[in-house]
């Protein structure tokens, strides 16, 4: 168990954990997100109030913390509701956690990012004739997305990281993989650990900067 | 407008009613629940010699061995899940897991949580240091700095030694970590498991330089049930039936552990 290859590769096999978490993660909250900022931004205020409550408990409470409620509270508070049993409802849970946290970051980038918007281009859209949801389509998303590129990067560049977390509701990701081997002993595949955030990180970095240039459409 | 409105009224009701969950379970005895689900949900950690993956990838152990024997007896089909030690208790009052089978240390603070079987292994807290660094008792270690897990036994016996309250005590939340600090030199000595410090140190890892130096309080290893449940009893009867006709010893043997008497 101790040859340096098997190490390895158990690692390997753990971090696709991490992987998986990132790419749900980032695949839900992205769209939640959007909902959350509209919410954030309606002007019907019980809604918004209500909106910005949740986008409060979940920014104000360590994502560490959701995740130990949103796991357990469903058995200890007796609800009809139940995680499956075994590994796969850890995940899950993990997962659902990291969507609501990390939708609640991003509405408040993308309304940010909405707001910044001058009023005048929605003036603009309304005289040339565009109905509302044509003038936020074509005219205010696509500057948005421009805009927002680099703070949604640094939270995705954050939220690899973060996966690391699921450990506290024994999703057996890298970082609790390593702790195996340094539970008998062994230090240095926690540390080699570090190596594949490195390079997930890295990669996604590149990405980033692509994606940026790709996006330098509109430049005056 | 007006249906607008009510829709987002009904929008912003309906997102309370997802907060606010429904609903009773509940059931007369722990035994016929475990039954009725057909298999016994057994927490662990990853922990040589009690449960851990061999050389060829078999998930095996003493305790792994033994959860085995006891579930056929009980007629359920054991199911291993790995948890985090730290959240064990809740765990088992979330029903995420229906016993810990895990070295479980017994301690009078964990029967007043949890319904634990009588002792079926014995195991010691050691301490442990640096090669080279003088030891004479421990009242050596007074003033010096002292690691254990977080609310492990081994912090009980740090707290219940009249030389060791003296040391300035770091609690982790590893027992793993604790060695780390010993080689690291931020702390002077660790009090641990005697197994674990047996598969910890000595040649192949990375704590040669590191040994056990003093046995203090001798303790009993037992399973941990949800408080009031009733197959803890259950188990008792089969222990007793698997000491008889040398069952146990056997596993013991294997594992180079000793049984409780």
């Amino acid at each position: 168990m101790n040859d340096i290859p098997v190490i390895i590769s158990r690692l390997s096999e753990s971090f696709l954990l991490n992987c998986r978490l990132f790419a749900l993660t980032l695949l839900f909250s992205l769209p939640l997100g959007l909902l959350i900022a509209f919410g954030s931004m309606s002007r019907f205020r019980p809604l918004r109030w209500l909106v910005r409550t949740f986008v409060w408990i979940i920014r104000g409470t360590p994502l560490m913390l959701q995740l130990l409620i949103i796991y357990f509270a469903p058995g200890l508070l007796d609800m009809a509701f139940s995680w499956p049993g075994g590994t796969s409802g850890r995940f899950v849970a993990a997962t659902v956690a990291f969507i609501i946290n990390y939708a609640c970051y991003f509405s408040e980038i993308f309304r940010g990012g909405i707001e910044s918007i001058p009023q005048g281009q929605y003036e603009a859209g309304q005289v040339l004739g565009m109905t509302k949801r044509q003038i936020f389509f074509k005219v205010i998303l696509l500057q948005v997305v421009k805009r927002i590129l680099p703070p949604v990067g640094n939270e995705v560049i954050t939220l690899v990281k973060d996966t690391a977390l699921a450990r506290i509701i024994a999703n057996k990701e890298i970082i609790m993989m390593a702790g195996e081997y340094s539970s008998k002993g062994l230090i240095w595949p926690l540390f080699a650990t570090g190596i594949y955030f490195l390079a997930f990180v890295g990669a996604l970095t590149l990405l980033l900067d692509w994606l940026e240039k790709k996006l330098s459409y509109f430049r005056t | 407008m007006k249906t607008k409105k009510v829709l987002l009224l009904l929008l912003s009701l309906a997102m309370i009613l997802v907060l606010v969950a429904c609903g009773q379970s509940q059931s007369d005895s722990d035994l016929s629940y475990v039954k009725k689900n057909g298999k016994l949900i057994i927490g662990y950690t990853v922990y040589e010699p009690m449960n851990y993956t061999d050389e060829n990838g078999n998930f095996t152990g003493f305790d792994t061995e033994l959860a085995i024997v006891v579930c056929e007896k009980l007629g359920v089909e054991p199911q291993f899940v790995e948890i985090d030690w730290n959240t064990k208790e809740v765990e088992l009052n979330a029903k995420s897991i229906d016993c810990i089978w895990n070295g479980l240390t017994i301690n009078e603070e964990r029967k007043a949580t949890m319904e634990i079987t009588k002792p079926y292994v014995k195991n010691a807290q050691v301490v442990l240091i640096k090669k080279g660094t003088s030891y004479d008792g421990t009242a050596s270690l007074i003033g010096k700095t002292v690691v254990a897990e977080q609310g492990s036994a081994g912090e009980d016996t740090i707290k219940a030694d009249d030389n060791l309250n003296q040391a300035t005590f770091v609690p982790k939340s590893l027992q793993t970590e604790c060695l780390m600090e010993l080689k690291a030199g931020t702390a002077d000595a660790a009090v641990l498991d005697l197994t674990l410090a047996n598969t910890m140190t000595g040649e192949g890892t990375s704590y040669e330089d590191i040994e056990i130096v003093d046995y203090l309080a001798e303790e009993d290893y037992g399973v941990a049930f949800r408080k009031g449940s009733d197959i803890c009893a259950e188990v008792n009867k089969i222990f007793d039936q698997l000491r008889a006709d040398g069952t146990m010893a056997a596993l013991a043997d294997k594992y180079g552990l000793d049984l409780a008497e």
